[in-house]
């Protein structure tokens, strides 16, 4: 199953929400999607499960458009929105029950696809229990439910993380990477990149509308942090070991930081064994030499303006 | 439709909107106040009454009739604003933009989102008047009434409340924010509240002439199968009309609306010509004439407002064959279709009044059937000028609709679609208030002035006091048709040229339903 997302625009009014998006993503893939408010996720979002008309190009969900058969569409998309289910005099079994209905299930196999939601989802404990008297996690819980009741291929996640206590946000992360195994094609927009870094393996980062950068993480890492980083911790005086490394060949940059020094480095992994080599050669005592991985946050740190609109 | 046969009884489902619908009402507070409301309501109007008639010595024989009197109203109101407003209300709430929480999600399709809606709210108008028919039916032991009046009055609140529930529905589809909506909902409310007035005159009206005696009689029956047969054709078009408004934009939403729309055009046509010649009078061919004529102004409005795009799904579908495609092209979604379309109809409509009403063709029909000519003596002289009226109101509308369309095309071609629909109203509207503006800064402005031929004006037709100036206000509207014509001539032939099948990519055909399985 591969979402192709092909010059997608969106206008509302003057305001330009999504700007020529292209991406792609595909059946396994975890996709974070990333960008300050306003950047038109949500809207991208809304496009694929069919809830927003765009105003150019189209997605793709196996070569099928959404705006051409929307139907088709929502068989294959569980969309998670950011806001949750706020419906009175309905229970949480109810509430995925008439899901699985109006996917079309049926007898057996509708009360079969419930309880395995809500099984896998862990509500089995407030099956009774009022929606609106749930917490936000559980509320998040059954809103991932009705999301996967009809099974589908592509999950889109708007936000699920937003308001959550660590608790439940550890065990929501832990319900997408099984998600993840059972080779789903995922995109996930938070704004909590740290969660992502450990789930994702491709992200799509957006500003104002414009799209940065997308692809695998390591491309993406790649192409915004071209030069290695890395952090030495020094026995004895920090700021010798600084000057000698600004005098040092492929060295781009090298400051103190609270004992460490940070450097940048050109060249292969191999460069980074040279610069060890040489260091220890030249008398310093090194304790500690490591070379720091640039997360989602970096990433989007080094793409991104901070703009907003 | 999902319906249970004798083959799927077993296996068969009902609608889930029913389903989910049903459970969350009979939990809300709302319909359940409501309900122990309307049960204490009935039952001290009841209790009052009868102990009030224990203080009098004489029986009262008109006390079943007086109680009865009370209860109608009640049930009316009901029936007519409150369940109308509590389905339309949640039915609102639920297509606000933020609120991506319900149905259009899922793979429900528009259709059985809007019969879910509506069975719902018919279910819970059975239960409410299930509440009342024993209250209603214990009156006639206190005599006043008969139970045909009990029965017949129940069924004409009941369908009535059906109606207004689709209106309710209808409204709640209309694509505009919750506060345009309640903006056109008010006056609709304000309709309901008078129909809660009428029906209890109406009632009031049956009850002292009394029901029973008429049921075998024409009396009684040709004006109530009439009416039904009105809210009939009023129901299935917003019932059509609201589920077009809830499919996807990518859907052919013409379709139906128009094939309706020709369907109760050609048939009111036949019913009001039989009834002309078995009656013997010209005003039925009147009536639907100006009827129909207010009706494809409408259409013109709505056509206008439909865009050029064709989707691809939309391009898909149409016919291959010559003959097929240009009758097609008058059914598909489309600005231009949509004119023609009503452009036709119009012809038609015109042609058949002006057989009708000139060339007295009807009086042969007529002749043959009941013996007597069709033309009423005092119907001549107006047949004329009610034609020419009709006739430049279209045409009028038609010019003002093209000019819309050009405006939008030309020069906000990034605006909505419904900007020449707007464009089509807003252009008449300062036609007719501008100069009369003028006027009223020059201190001219006076009855006369409003009254004097106004030309380009569509209000004064209706206005003008010398009938003779329609003539004038004709030849006018057929100037500005010709001019919106040739506007958008060139455009109308690029869309009759671009009504073509697009030929489907293999790699697009969606797979067939796949039934998901369970979770692991």
């Amino acid at each position: 199953m591969k979402v192709q997302v092909r010059g997608l625009h969106k206008r509302f009014g003057k305001t330009i929400a999504v700007d020529n998006f292209t991406f792609s993503f595909d059946n396994g893939h975890v996709f974070g999607f990333v960008g300050p408010n306003g950047a038109g996720k949500t809207t991208t979002m809304r496009v694929i499960a069919t809830l927003e008309e765009p105003t150019e190009g189209d997605v793709l969900i196996n070569g099928v458009s959404v705006r051409e058969e929307p139907e088709y569409a929502r068989r294959c998309v569980g969309y998670v929105p950011d806001s949750l289910p706020a419906h009175n005099d309905v229970t949480v079994h109810e509430y995925l029950d008439f899901y699985a209905r109006a996917y079309g299930l049926q007898g057996a196999k509708r009360r079969e696809a419930v309880g395995a939601v809500e099984e896998f989802t862990g509500v089995t404990g407030i099956l009774d229990k009022h929606l609106k008297a749930l917490s936000k996690g559980m509320k998040q819980r059954v809103t991932l439910g009705r999301a996967l009741i009809h099974n589908p291929d592509v999950l889109i996640l708007d936000e699920p993380a937003a308001g959550l206590d660590p608790r439940a946000r550890v065990e929501l992360r832990e319900l997408l990477m099984v998600l993840a195994t059972q080779n789903k094609a995922i995109l996930i927009s938070s704004h909590i990149l740290t969660e992502l870094t450990e789930i994702c393996n491709g992200v799509v980062i957006v500003e104002r509308g414009r799209l940065l950068e997308s692809g695998t993480v390591a491309e993406v890492l790649k192409k915004s942090t071209p030069h290695r980083a890395f952090a030495i911790r020094v026995l004895g005086e920090a700021s010798a070991l600084v000057k000698e490394l600004l005098q040092t060949p492929h060295v781009i940059n090298a400051r103190e930081v609270s004992g460490e020094v940070l450097l940048e480095l050109e060249g292969e992994e191999s460069a980074g064994c040279e610069l060890l080599a040489t260091l220890i050669s030249k008398g310093f005592k090194i304790a500690e030499f490591k070379q720091s991985k640039a997360n989602l946050e970096d990433i989007f740190m080094n793409v991104t303006k901070g703009g907003v609109q | 439709m999902n319906v249970p046969t004798l083959k799927n009884w077993r296996t068969w489902e009902p609608n889930p909107i029913v389903v989910k619908e049903l459970r969350q009402a009979v939990r809300s507070w709302a319909v359940t106040g409501m309900l122990l409301g309307f049960l204490v309501v009935l039952f001290l109007v009841t209790v009052g009454f009868l102990l009030g008639q224990s203080f009098h010595i004489s029986p009262n024989q008109a006390l079943g009739r007086e109680i009865f009197q009370f209860f109608l109203p009640v049930l009316s109101l009901v029936g007519f604003v409150f369940i109308p407003v509590y389905v339309g209300g949640r039915l609102t709430a639920e297509r606000q933009d933020g609120n991506v929480d319900m149905l259009y999600i899922t793979t429900l399709s528009a259709a059985r989102i809007i019969r879910g809606k509506l069975l719902c709210g018919i279910y819970l108008l059975v239960l409410f008047f299930s509440v009342c028919a024993p209250f209603m039916v214990f009156t006639n032991l206190l005599r006043g009434i008969d139970l045909p009046t009990v029965f017949v009055l129940l069924v004409v609140a009941f369908l009535l409340s059906v109606l207004s529930l689709q209106t309710a529905i209808f409204l709640s589809c209309l694509p505009a924010s919750k506060g345009l909506k309640l903006l056109v909902g008010l006056p609709a409310g304000g309709f309901m509240m008078a129909l809660v007035g009428m029906m209890t005159a109406m009632s009031m009206e049956m009850m002292r002439e009394g029901i029973g005696s008429r049921l075998g009689t024409w009396i009684f029956w040709g004006p109530a199968l009439s009416a039904t047969f009105i809210g009939l054709l009023l129901f299935g078009f917003m019932h059509l009309a609201a589920i077009a408004l809830v499919s996807p934009a990518s859907a052919n939403r013409a379709l139906p609306l128009r094939s309706y729309a020709t369907g109760v055009w050609l048939l009111t046509l036949l019913l009001t010509v039989g009834w002309a010649a078995w009656g013997g009078t010209l005003e039925p061919i009147a009536a639907w004439t100006s009827f129909a004529t207010g009706i494809l102004i409408a259409a013109l409005l709505i056509s206008v407002s439909e865009g050029d795009e064709q989707s691809a799904r939309i391009r898909r579908t149409i016919p291959e064959s010559g003959p097929k495609r240009a009758l097609a092209f008058f059914f598909y979604s489309g600005s231009a279709g949509g004119l023609a379309w009503t452009f036709l109809l119009a012809v038609a409509t015109a042609l058949w009044a002006s057989l009708s009403l000139d060339v007295k063709l009807l009086d042969s029909l007529s002749m043959a059937w009941s013996g007597r000519a069709a033309s009423a003596r005092s119907f001549g002289a107006f047949s004329g000028e009610l034609e020419m009226t009709l006739s430049t109101l279209f045409l009028y509308a038609l010019a003002y609709c093209l000019y819309g369309l050009f405006i939008h095309r030309r020069f906000q071609p990034h605006r909505p679609a419904i900007f020449a629909g707007l464009c089509s109203i807003a252009l008449p509207a300062l036609w007719a208030i501008v100069p009369n503006l003028v006027l009223f800064f020059l201190n001219k402005l006076s009855w006369d002035a409003l009254q004097e031929r106004q030309l380009g004006n569509i209000f004064n037709i209706i206005a003008m006091k010398d009938r003779s100036f329609t003539l004038d206000h004709q030849m006018c509207a057929l100037v500005m048709v010709v001019i919106g014509v040739g506007l958008n001539f060139r455009w109308f032939l690029a869309q009759r040229r671009a009504f073509v099948p697009l030929v489907r990519e293999a790699a697009a055909v969606p797979p067939a339903t796949a039934t998901p399985p369970p979770l692991s």
